[in-house]
Protein backbone atom coordinates (compact mmCIF):
# COMPACT_ATOMS: atom_id res chain seq x y z
CA UNK A 1 0.00 0.00 0.00
CA UNK A 2 1.37 3.37 -0.86
CA UNK A 3 1.37 6.51 1.12
CA UNK A 4 -1.28 8.37 -1.84
CA UNK A 5 -3.80 5.18 -1.25
CA UNK A 6 -4.05 6.10 2.36
CA UNK A 7 -4.51 9.81 1.94
CA UNK A 8 -7.11 9.18 -0.90
CA UNK A 9 -8.66 6.39 1.36
CA UNK A 10 -8.59 8.72 4.32
CA UNK A 11 -10.32 11.59 2.14
CA UNK A 12 -13.31 9.22 1.72
CA UNK A 13 -13.15 8.31 5.27
CA UNK A 14 -13.60 12.15 6.23
CA UNK A 15 -16.38 12.62 3.79
CA UNK A 16 -18.10 10.40 6.56
CA UNK A 17 -17.23 12.57 9.57
CA UNK A 18 -20.45 14.59 10.75
CA UNK A 19 -20.99 17.86 9.61
CA UNK A 20 -21.21 20.33 11.80
CA UNK A 21 -24.98 21.13 11.36
CA UNK A 22 -25.90 18.12 11.98
CA UNK A 23 -23.33 17.95 15.38
CA UNK A 24 -25.74 21.40 16.33
CA UNK A 25 -28.80 19.10 15.65
CA UNK A 26 -27.65 16.67 17.84
CA UNK A 27 -26.64 18.54 20.45
CA UNK A 28 -30.04 20.04 20.43
CA UNK A 29 -31.52 16.22 20.89
CA UNK A 30 -34.13 15.82 23.94
CA UNK A 31 -33.17 12.06 24.80
CA UNK A 32 -30.52 9.18 24.34
CA UNK A 33 -33.32 7.74 22.21
CA UNK A 34 -33.38 10.48 19.71
CA UNK A 35 -29.98 11.11 19.90
CA UNK A 36 -29.70 7.60 18.64
CA UNK A 37 -32.56 8.05 15.81
CA UNK A 38 -30.70 10.93 14.65
CA UNK A 39 -27.58 8.94 14.56
CA UNK A 40 -29.41 5.44 12.86
CA UNK A 41 -28.17 6.90 9.22
CA UNK A 42 -24.70 7.49 9.85
CA UNK A 43 -21.70 4.71 10.85
CA UNK A 44 -22.90 5.13 14.66
CA UNK A 45 -26.48 3.96 14.09
CA UNK A 46 -26.05 -0.54 14.01
CA UNK A 47 -23.85 0.15 16.94
CA UNK A 48 -26.82 2.37 18.73
CA UNK A 49 -29.28 0.60 17.80
CA UNK A 50 -29.34 -1.03 20.67
CA UNK A 51 -28.42 0.91 23.12
CA UNK A 52 -30.70 1.75 26.11
CA UNK A 53 -28.35 3.57 29.20
CA UNK A 54 -25.48 6.03 28.57
CA UNK A 55 -22.83 3.63 29.03
CA UNK A 56 -24.21 1.47 26.47
CA UNK A 57 -23.81 4.99 24.18
CA UNK A 58 -20.32 5.62 25.35
CA UNK A 59 -19.47 2.04 24.56
CA UNK A 60 -20.96 1.87 21.12
CA UNK A 61 -19.61 5.02 20.25
CA UNK A 62 -15.89 3.94 21.37
CA UNK A 63 -16.01 1.30 19.47
CA UNK A 64 -16.86 2.70 16.13
CA UNK A 65 -14.12 5.46 17.33
CA UNK A 66 -11.47 2.49 17.60
CA UNK A 67 -12.89 1.02 14.31
CA UNK A 68 -12.32 4.01 12.30
CA UNK A 69 -8.94 4.67 13.64
CA UNK A 70 -7.64 1.55 13.80
CA UNK A 71 -8.82 1.13 9.74
CA UNK A 72 -6.06 3.38 8.64
CA UNK A 73 -3.27 1.30 9.97
CA UNK A 74 -4.31 -1.39 7.79
CA UNK A 75 -4.07 1.17 4.75
CA UNK A 76 -0.98 2.87 6.29
CA UNK A 77 2.42 1.89 4.28
CA UNK A 78 5.19 0.10 6.95
CA UNK A 79 6.90 3.14 8.29
CA UNK A 80 3.89 5.44 8.27
CA UNK A 81 1.72 2.80 9.86
CA UNK A 82 4.19 2.62 12.45
CA UNK A 83 4.07 6.12 13.20
CA UNK A 84 0.07 6.24 13.35
CA UNK A 85 0.65 3.39 15.41
CA UNK A 86 2.59 5.03 17.58
CA UNK A 87 -0.07 8.27 17.39
CA UNK A 88 -2.89 5.67 18.25
CA UNK A 89 -1.31 4.98 21.05
CA UNK A 90 -2.34 7.66 23.32
CA UNK A 91 -5.61 5.58 23.87
CA UNK A 92 -3.49 2.93 25.44
CA UNK A 93 -1.92 5.35 27.44
CA UNK A 94 -5.10 6.54 28.96
CA UNK A 95 -6.39 2.65 29.40
CA UNK A 96 -3.18 2.10 31.24
CA UNK A 97 -3.87 5.63 33.65
CA UNK A 98 -7.78 3.84 34.39
CA UNK A 99 -6.45 0.40 35.09
CA UNK A 100 -3.62 2.41 37.49
CA UNK A 101 -6.52 4.25 39.25
CA UNK A 102 -8.69 1.25 39.75
CA UNK A 103 -5.99 -1.34 40.83
CA UNK A 104 -5.00 1.22 43.65
CA UNK A 105 -8.20 1.27 44.68
CA UNK A 106 -8.55 -2.74 44.54
CA UNK A 107 -11.16 -2.78 41.68
CA UNK A 108 -11.83 -6.22 40.35
CA UNK A 109 -10.72 -7.48 37.25
CA UNK A 110 -14.19 -7.22 35.38
CA UNK A 111 -14.78 -3.77 37.00
CA UNK A 112 -11.35 -2.91 35.23
CA UNK A 113 -12.39 -4.76 31.91
CA UNK A 114 -15.87 -2.78 31.61
CA UNK A 115 -14.37 0.28 31.75
CA UNK A 116 -11.91 0.53 29.28
CA UNK A 117 -11.53 1.94 25.57
CA UNK A 118 -11.14 -1.21 23.35
CA UNK A 119 -8.00 -0.34 21.58
CA UNK A 120 -7.18 -3.69 20.08
CA UNK A 121 -4.40 -3.29 17.54
CA UNK A 122 -3.82 0.55 18.51
CA UNK A 123 -1.31 -0.48 20.95
CA UNK A 124 1.55 -2.51 22.07
CA UNK A 125 0.81 -3.84 25.23
CA UNK A 126 -1.57 -6.78 26.31
CA UNK A 127 -3.91 -4.86 28.57
CA UNK A 128 -6.24 -8.34 29.36
CA UNK A 129 -3.01 -9.24 30.91
CA UNK A 130 -2.21 -5.98 32.39
CA UNK A 131 -5.64 -6.26 33.86
CA UNK A 132 -4.80 -9.19 35.91
CA UNK A 133 -1.59 -7.69 37.80
CA UNK A 134 -2.29 -8.31 41.55
CA UNK A 135 -1.52 -4.56 42.64
CA UNK A 136 -0.13 -0.82 41.56
CA UNK A 137 3.24 -2.08 42.02
CA UNK A 138 2.91 -5.58 39.64
CA UNK A 139 1.04 -3.64 36.89
CA UNK A 140 4.46 -0.72 36.98
CA UNK A 141 6.89 -3.56 37.16
CA UNK A 142 4.86 -5.39 34.12
CA UNK A 143 4.80 -1.72 32.10
CA UNK A 144 8.39 -1.60 32.61
CA UNK A 145 9.66 -5.13 31.76
CA UNK A 146 7.61 -4.75 28.36
CA UNK A 147 10.12 -1.95 26.97
CA UNK A 148 7.07 -0.54 25.78
CA UNK A 149 7.25 2.68 28.09
CA UNK A 150 9.85 4.26 30.11
CA UNK A 151 9.22 4.19 33.85
CA UNK A 152 11.43 5.20 36.38
CA UNK A 153 12.70 3.65 39.36
CA UNK A 154 10.42 4.84 41.92
CA UNK A 155 6.83 6.06 41.03
CA UNK A 156 5.76 7.93 44.10
CA UNK A 157 1.45 8.22 43.13
CA UNK A 158 -0.84 7.16 40.37
CA UNK A 159 -0.67 10.96 39.00
CA UNK A 160 3.55 10.69 38.57
CA UNK A 161 3.05 7.25 37.03
CA UNK A 162 -0.01 8.97 34.68
CA UNK A 163 2.68 11.80 33.54
CA UNK A 164 5.76 9.15 32.97
CA UNK A 165 2.92 7.44 30.68
CA UNK A 166 2.62 10.82 28.91
CA UNK A 167 6.50 11.55 28.81
CA UNK A 168 7.48 8.21 27.51
CA UNK A 169 4.26 8.82 24.47
CA UNK A 170 5.64 11.84 23.99
CA UNK A 171 9.53 10.69 23.57
CA UNK A 172 8.68 7.97 21.21
CA UNK A 173 6.19 10.04 19.16
CA UNK A 174 8.40 12.67 18.38
CA UNK A 175 11.50 9.85 17.60
CA UNK A 176 9.00 8.47 15.17
CA UNK A 177 8.72 11.84 13.41
CA UNK A 178 11.62 10.55 11.22
CA UNK A 179 9.16 7.94 9.65
CA UNK A 180 6.69 10.11 7.97
CA UNK A 181 7.85 12.69 4.88
CA UNK A 182 10.28 15.44 5.36
CA UNK A 183 7.71 17.58 3.81
CA UNK A 184 4.92 16.79 6.92
CA UNK A 185 7.35 16.54 9.46
CA UNK A 186 7.52 20.34 10.26
CA UNK A 187 3.69 20.24 10.58
CA UNK A 188 3.21 17.23 12.32
CA UNK A 189 6.10 18.30 14.68
CA UNK A 190 3.94 21.17 15.39
CA UNK A 191 1.05 20.08 15.78
CA UNK A 192 2.49 17.72 18.82
CA UNK A 193 4.36 20.71 20.23
CA UNK A 194 0.32 22.64 20.17
CA UNK A 195 -0.78 20.07 21.56
CA UNK A 196 2.31 19.49 24.67
CA UNK A 197 2.14 23.71 24.93
CA UNK A 198 -1.96 22.99 25.94
CA UNK A 199 -1.32 20.38 28.29
CA UNK A 200 1.79 21.88 30.14
CA UNK A 201 -0.27 25.28 30.06
CA UNK A 202 -2.93 23.80 31.69
CA UNK A 203 -1.00 22.26 34.32
CA UNK A 204 0.69 25.39 35.02
CA UNK A 205 -2.27 27.44 35.19
CA UNK A 206 -4.32 24.82 37.57
CA UNK A 207 -1.09 25.09 39.54
CA UNK A 208 -0.88 29.05 39.40
CA UNK A 209 -4.59 29.17 40.39
CA UNK A 210 -3.46 26.58 43.50
CA UNK A 211 -5.89 23.80 42.24
CA UNK A 212 -2.94 21.89 42.05
CA UNK A 213 0.43 21.70 44.18
CA UNK A 214 3.22 23.34 42.27
CA UNK A 215 5.91 20.33 43.24
CA UNK A 216 3.42 18.12 41.67
CA UNK A 217 2.73 20.02 38.61
CA UNK A 218 6.62 20.25 38.09
CA UNK A 219 6.58 16.64 37.89
CA UNK A 220 3.69 16.95 35.15
CA UNK A 221 4.85 18.87 32.80
CA UNK A 222 6.74 16.98 30.17
CA UNK A 223 9.27 17.76 28.01
CA UNK A 224 8.49 19.66 24.76
CA UNK A 225 10.95 19.71 21.71
CA UNK A 226 8.35 21.36 19.17
CA UNK A 227 7.07 24.21 21.98
CA UNK A 228 7.72 25.68 25.03
CA UNK A 229 11.03 24.46 27.19
CA UNK A 230 9.75 22.49 30.41
CA UNK A 231 12.84 24.58 32.26
CA UNK A 232 11.01 27.82 31.49
CA UNK A 233 7.59 27.17 32.73
CA UNK A 234 9.30 25.62 35.73
CA UNK A 235 10.79 28.67 36.32
CA UNK A 236 7.20 30.77 35.31
CA UNK A 237 5.48 27.85 38.05
CA UNK A 238 7.80 28.92 40.82
CA UNK A 239 6.58 32.57 40.61
CA UNK A 240 2.93 31.23 40.87
CA UNK A 241 1.35 34.14 39.16
CA UNK A 242 -1.17 33.50 36.65
CA UNK A 243 -0.76 36.95 34.95
CA UNK A 244 3.00 36.13 33.90
CA UNK A 245 1.76 33.28 31.77
CA UNK A 246 -0.62 35.95 29.85
CA UNK A 247 2.26 37.85 29.62
CA UNK A 248 4.63 34.97 28.35
CA UNK A 249 2.62 33.72 25.81
CA UNK A 250 -0.18 36.22 24.17
CA UNK A 251 -0.80 33.46 21.21
CA UNK A 252 -2.57 31.49 24.21
CA UNK A 253 -4.55 34.26 25.38
CA UNK A 254 -7.47 32.99 24.82
CA UNK A 255 -7.01 29.45 26.03
CA UNK A 256 -5.28 31.16 29.33
CA UNK A 257 -8.28 33.34 29.72
CA UNK A 258 -10.63 30.58 30.08
CA UNK A 259 -8.34 29.05 32.98
CA UNK A 260 -8.26 32.08 34.65
CA UNK A 261 -12.18 32.70 34.27
CA UNK A 262 -12.66 28.88 36.44
CA UNK A 263 -14.28 25.32 34.90
CA UNK A 264 -11.31 23.12 34.16
CA UNK A 265 -13.35 21.36 32.08
CA UNK A 266 -13.42 24.95 29.78
CA UNK A 267 -10.00 24.38 29.48
CA UNK A 268 -9.93 20.45 27.83
CA UNK A 269 -12.73 21.86 25.92
CA UNK A 270 -10.46 24.86 24.29
CA UNK A 271 -7.20 22.69 24.30
CA UNK A 272 -9.12 20.08 21.88
CA UNK A 273 -10.20 23.43 19.83
CA UNK A 274 -6.94 24.93 19.44
CA UNK A 275 -5.41 21.75 18.08
CA UNK A 276 -8.11 21.22 16.19
CA UNK A 277 -8.40 24.78 14.20
CA UNK A 278 -4.59 24.85 14.01
CA UNK A 279 -4.72 20.95 11.88
CA UNK A 280 -8.05 22.57 10.25
CA UNK A 281 -5.58 25.72 9.10
CA UNK A 282 -3.42 23.22 7.05
CA UNK A 283 -6.42 21.41 5.44
CA UNK A 284 -6.14 23.13 2.30
CA UNK A 285 -2.20 23.36 1.62
CA UNK A 286 -1.97 19.74 3.00
CA UNK A 287 -4.95 18.34 1.14
CA UNK A 288 -2.91 15.56 -0.36
CA UNK A 289 -0.49 15.43 2.22
CA UNK A 290 0.10 12.84 4.80
CA UNK A 291 -1.09 15.73 7.28
CA UNK A 292 -4.56 15.27 5.75
CA UNK A 293 -4.22 11.89 7.45
CA UNK A 294 -3.25 13.15 10.69
CA UNK A 295 -5.98 16.35 10.44
CA UNK A 296 -8.34 13.27 10.25
CA UNK A 297 -7.53 11.57 13.01
CA UNK A 298 -8.02 14.86 14.70
CA UNK A 299 -11.30 15.28 13.62
CA UNK A 300 -12.68 11.79 14.47
CA UNK A 301 -11.63 12.42 17.96
CA UNK A 302 -12.77 15.43 17.97
CA UNK A 303 -16.41 13.88 16.62
CA UNK A 304 -15.90 11.09 19.36
CA UNK A 305 -15.32 13.25 22.32
CA UNK A 306 -18.98 15.56 20.94
CA UNK A 307 -20.86 12.45 20.85
CA UNK A 308 -19.94 11.09 23.87
CA UNK A 309 -20.46 14.72 25.36
CA UNK A 310 -24.02 15.40 23.92
CA UNK A 311 -25.47 11.94 25.15
CA UNK A 312 -23.71 12.66 28.80
CA UNK A 313 -25.30 16.34 28.85
CA UNK A 314 -28.55 14.84 27.75
CA UNK A 315 -28.01 11.93 30.31
CA UNK A 316 -27.33 15.05 33.15
CA UNK A 317 -30.04 17.30 31.37
CA UNK A 318 -27.73 19.98 31.06
CA UNK A 319 -29.75 22.45 28.52
CA UNK A 320 -29.40 22.30 24.97
CA UNK A 321 -28.17 25.81 24.98
CA UNK A 322 -24.96 25.09 27.47
CA UNK A 323 -24.29 21.87 25.42
CA UNK A 324 -22.68 23.50 22.50
CA UNK A 325 -20.15 25.40 24.82
CA UNK A 326 -18.39 21.85 25.63
CA UNK A 327 -18.50 20.96 21.74
CA UNK A 328 -14.55 21.01 20.37
CA UNK A 329 -16.19 21.22 16.53
CA UNK A 330 -18.68 23.64 16.44
CA UNK B 1 -51.95 12.09 94.03
CA UNK B 2 -52.50 9.78 96.75
CA UNK B 3 -52.24 11.43 100.07
CA UNK B 4 -53.85 10.37 103.71
CA UNK B 5 -55.64 13.49 104.43
CA UNK B 6 -55.76 14.24 107.89
CA UNK B 7 -58.19 17.60 108.86
CA UNK B 8 -55.37 19.23 110.75
CA UNK B 9 -53.76 22.74 111.36
CA UNK B 10 -50.20 20.95 110.97
CA UNK B 11 -51.32 19.45 107.81
CA UNK B 12 -52.88 22.34 106.05
CA UNK B 13 -49.63 23.97 106.85
CA UNK B 14 -47.61 20.83 105.30
CA UNK B 15 -50.18 21.29 102.41
CA UNK B 16 -49.29 25.09 102.01
CA UNK B 17 -45.34 24.05 101.93
CA UNK B 18 -46.02 21.72 99.57
CA UNK B 19 -47.95 23.94 97.10
CA UNK B 20 -45.64 26.64 97.47
CA UNK B 21 -42.89 23.86 96.28
CA UNK B 22 -45.16 22.79 93.44
CA UNK B 23 -45.71 26.24 92.34
CA UNK B 24 -41.48 26.79 92.21
CA UNK B 25 -41.33 23.51 90.28
CA UNK B 26 -43.87 24.89 87.94
CA UNK B 27 -42.14 28.08 87.42
CA UNK B 28 -39.04 26.27 86.90
CA UNK B 29 -40.42 23.63 84.18
CA UNK B 30 -42.18 26.85 82.68
CA UNK B 31 -38.77 29.05 81.97
CA UNK B 32 -37.11 25.39 80.82
CA UNK B 33 -39.59 24.84 78.22
CA UNK B 34 -39.20 28.60 77.05
CA UNK B 35 -35.39 27.88 76.95
CA UNK B 36 -35.98 24.66 75.30
CA UNK B 37 -38.29 26.44 72.61
CA UNK B 38 -35.39 28.96 71.93
CA UNK B 39 -32.97 26.53 71.64
CA UNK B 40 -35.11 24.29 69.26
CA UNK B 41 -35.95 28.41 67.40
CA UNK B 42 -32.28 28.44 67.41
CA UNK B 43 -31.58 25.32 66.06
CA UNK B 44 -34.10 25.94 63.22
CA UNK B 45 -32.74 29.09 62.05
CA UNK B 46 -29.66 27.47 61.74
CA UNK B 47 -30.46 24.19 59.71
CA UNK B 48 -32.48 26.37 57.35
CA UNK B 49 -29.64 28.76 56.92
CA UNK B 50 -27.00 25.40 56.40
CA UNK B 51 -29.84 23.66 54.08
CA UNK B 52 -29.83 26.39 52.04
CA UNK B 53 -26.46 26.52 51.48
CA UNK B 54 -25.93 22.70 51.34
CA UNK B 55 -28.79 22.69 48.70
CA UNK B 56 -27.30 25.13 46.70
CA UNK B 57 -23.55 24.01 46.99
CA UNK B 58 -24.95 20.45 46.17
CA UNK B 59 -26.74 22.28 43.08
CA UNK B 60 -23.38 23.51 41.90
CA UNK B 61 -21.13 20.90 42.63
CA UNK B 62 -23.99 18.76 40.70
CA UNK B 63 -23.16 20.77 37.77
CA UNK B 64 -19.94 20.71 37.71
CA UNK B 65 -19.97 16.92 37.57
CA UNK B 66 -22.48 17.45 34.66
CA UNK B 67 -20.08 18.94 33.01
CA UNK B 68 -16.75 17.63 33.72
CA UNK B 69 -17.93 14.19 33.11
CA UNK B 70 -19.65 15.32 30.12
CA UNK B 71 -15.97 16.77 28.65
CA UNK B 72 -14.22 13.69 30.23
CA UNK B 73 -16.24 10.92 29.94
CA UNK B 74 -17.48 8.24 32.71
CA UNK B 75 -13.95 6.19 32.37
CA UNK B 76 -11.71 9.27 33.14
CA UNK B 77 -14.22 9.88 36.34
CA UNK B 78 -14.67 6.52 37.40
CA UNK B 79 -11.19 5.51 37.44
CA UNK B 80 -10.39 8.71 39.57
CA UNK B 81 -13.14 8.23 41.72
CA UNK B 82 -11.17 4.58 42.73
CA UNK B 83 -8.28 6.45 43.85
CA UNK B 84 -7.80 6.16 47.42
CA UNK B 85 -8.13 9.40 49.66
CA UNK B 86 -7.44 9.72 53.05
CA UNK B 87 -10.39 8.50 55.25
CA UNK B 88 -12.34 11.39 56.99
CA UNK B 89 -11.97 11.09 61.05
CA UNK B 90 -14.95 11.78 63.44
CA UNK B 91 -15.82 11.52 67.20
CA UNK B 92 -19.18 12.05 68.15
CA UNK B 93 -19.38 13.38 71.49
CA UNK B 94 -22.28 14.19 74.36
CA UNK B 95 -22.88 17.82 75.20
CA UNK B 96 -25.64 19.18 77.15
CA UNK B 97 -28.52 21.24 76.64
CA UNK B 98 -31.10 22.21 79.61
CA UNK B 99 -29.98 18.69 80.57
CA UNK B 100 -30.31 17.01 77.35
CA UNK B 101 -27.90 14.92 76.24
CA UNK B 102 -27.11 16.34 72.46
CA UNK B 103 -24.54 14.56 69.77
CA UNK B 104 -21.59 16.95 69.05
CA UNK B 105 -19.41 15.72 65.83
CA UNK B 106 -15.80 16.34 66.45
CA UNK B 107 -14.11 16.37 62.85
CA UNK B 108 -10.39 14.59 63.59
CA UNK B 109 -9.11 14.23 60.21
CA UNK B 110 -10.81 16.27 57.02
CA UNK B 111 -9.79 13.92 54.07
CA UNK B 112 -7.12 14.65 52.17
CA UNK B 113 -7.02 14.93 48.18
CA UNK B 114 -4.24 16.59 47.61
CA UNK B 115 -1.95 13.80 45.93
CA UNK B 116 -3.09 11.12 43.54
CA UNK B 117 -6.21 12.37 41.62
CA UNK B 118 -5.89 14.52 38.55
CA UNK B 119 -6.40 18.47 39.02
CA UNK B 120 -9.73 18.05 36.66
CA UNK B 121 -11.46 15.81 39.39
CA UNK B 122 -9.15 17.14 42.31
CA UNK B 123 -11.81 20.46 42.61
CA UNK B 124 -14.93 18.42 42.58
CA UNK B 125 -13.43 16.01 45.08
CA UNK B 126 -12.73 19.02 47.56
CA UNK B 127 -15.94 20.65 47.41
CA UNK B 128 -17.78 17.13 47.75
CA UNK B 129 -15.26 17.02 51.10
CA UNK B 130 -16.30 20.54 52.07
CA UNK B 131 -20.05 19.50 51.72
CA UNK B 132 -19.52 16.44 53.91
CA UNK B 133 -18.60 18.18 56.59
CA UNK B 134 -21.36 20.64 56.07
CA UNK B 135 -23.93 17.14 55.88
CA UNK B 136 -22.67 16.25 59.16
CA UNK B 137 -23.44 19.63 60.80
CA UNK B 138 -26.78 19.61 59.41
CA UNK B 139 -27.10 15.50 60.82
CA UNK B 140 -25.96 17.07 64.62
CA UNK B 141 -28.78 20.04 64.31
CA UNK B 142 -31.17 17.67 63.26
CA UNK B 143 -30.10 15.28 66.61
CA UNK B 144 -30.39 18.26 68.93
CA UNK B 145 -34.26 19.48 67.40
CA UNK B 146 -34.91 15.63 67.87
CA UNK B 147 -33.75 15.14 71.28
CA UNK B 148 -34.55 19.15 72.61
CA UNK B 149 -38.15 18.53 70.76
CA UNK B 150 -38.37 15.48 72.88
CA UNK B 151 -37.61 16.66 75.77
CA UNK B 152 -39.72 19.68 75.27
CA UNK B 153 -42.76 17.28 74.98
CA UNK B 154 -42.05 15.69 78.38
CA UNK B 155 -41.34 19.22 80.10
CA UNK B 156 -44.99 20.21 78.35
CA UNK B 157 -46.79 17.04 80.18
CA UNK B 158 -45.03 18.14 82.85
CA UNK B 159 -45.91 21.66 82.88
CA UNK B 160 -49.54 20.63 81.98
CA UNK B 161 -49.89 17.85 84.84
CA UNK B 162 -48.73 20.80 87.36
CA UNK B 163 -50.60 23.70 86.18
CA UNK B 164 -53.93 21.44 85.59
CA UNK B 165 -53.91 18.63 87.96
CA UNK B 166 -51.28 18.63 90.76
CA UNK B 167 -51.85 22.58 92.04
CA UNK B 168 -55.67 22.32 91.67
CA UNK B 169 -55.94 19.33 93.71
CA UNK B 170 -53.30 20.83 96.18
CA UNK B 171 -55.31 24.28 96.30
CA UNK B 172 -59.20 22.26 96.31
CA UNK B 173 -57.70 20.25 99.19
CA UNK B 174 -56.14 23.18 101.07
CA UNK B 175 -59.58 24.53 101.03
CA UNK B 176 -61.60 21.82 101.87
CA UNK B 177 -59.00 21.44 104.90
CA UNK B 178 -59.33 24.88 105.48
CA UNK B 179 -63.12 25.24 105.59
CA UNK B 180 -63.52 21.70 107.86
CA UNK B 181 -61.05 23.34 110.40
CA UNK B 182 -62.86 26.70 110.10
CA UNK B 183 -66.01 24.11 110.63
CA UNK B 184 -64.88 22.36 113.45
CA UNK B 185 -63.64 25.78 114.61
CA UNK B 186 -66.77 27.66 114.56
CA UNK B 187 -68.66 24.47 116.09
CA UNK B 188 -66.51 24.30 118.98
CA UNK B 189 -66.72 28.24 119.50
CA UNK B 190 -70.62 27.32 119.56
CA UNK B 191 -70.13 24.58 121.78
CA UNK B 192 -68.04 26.44 123.90
CA UNK B 193 -70.82 29.74 123.82
CA UNK B 194 -73.45 27.00 124.21
CA UNK B 195 -71.95 25.77 127.47
CA UNK B 196 -70.62 29.41 129.10
CA UNK B 197 -74.65 30.46 128.46
CA UNK B 198 -75.27 27.09 129.94
CA UNK B 199 -73.38 27.37 133.34
CA UNK B 200 -74.06 31.44 133.01
CA UNK B 201 -78.17 30.17 133.47
CA UNK B 202 -76.87 27.67 135.69
CA UNK B 203 -75.25 30.06 138.05
CA UNK B 204 -78.21 32.66 138.02
CA UNK B 205 -80.40 29.79 139.27
CA UNK B 206 -78.29 29.28 141.94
Amino acid sequence: MSLTYLICRTHGYASRLLGRDLIRRLAASRSLRQLAEELSETDYGPSLKTAQTISDFEEALAEVFVSRSSALLGLAPGGIGDFIKSYLRRYEVQNLVWIARMKLGGASEGEIARMLMPVKGMGVLDLEDLVKAGSLDELIKAVRSSGAYRLPEEVESVAELEAELWKSYYAQIFKKLSLIPLSDRGDVKRLLGLELDLINLKTCMLSAAGKLDREIAEKLLIDNPAGVPRRKLVRLLSKGDERMFLEHFPGYRDFLMSAISGGDWLLEVERFRIVRRFAESLRIPKFVNFFYVMKYLVDLEAEYRDLRTIAIAIHHGVPPESRLRLLVSV
Amino acid sequence: MSLRVRYTRGFLLDLKRRLFFVRDAHELLEMKRDQLIREIRGAITRLKEIRGEVEMEVEELYGELALTHAVYGSQELVSASWIPGERMEVEILPRSVMGVEVPKVKILKAPSIEKGYPPHVAGLARKASNLIVKLLEIAEIEALIERVAEDLRLTNVRVNALEKVVIPAYEELIKRIGETIEQSQLEEFMRVKLVKKALARRRGAV
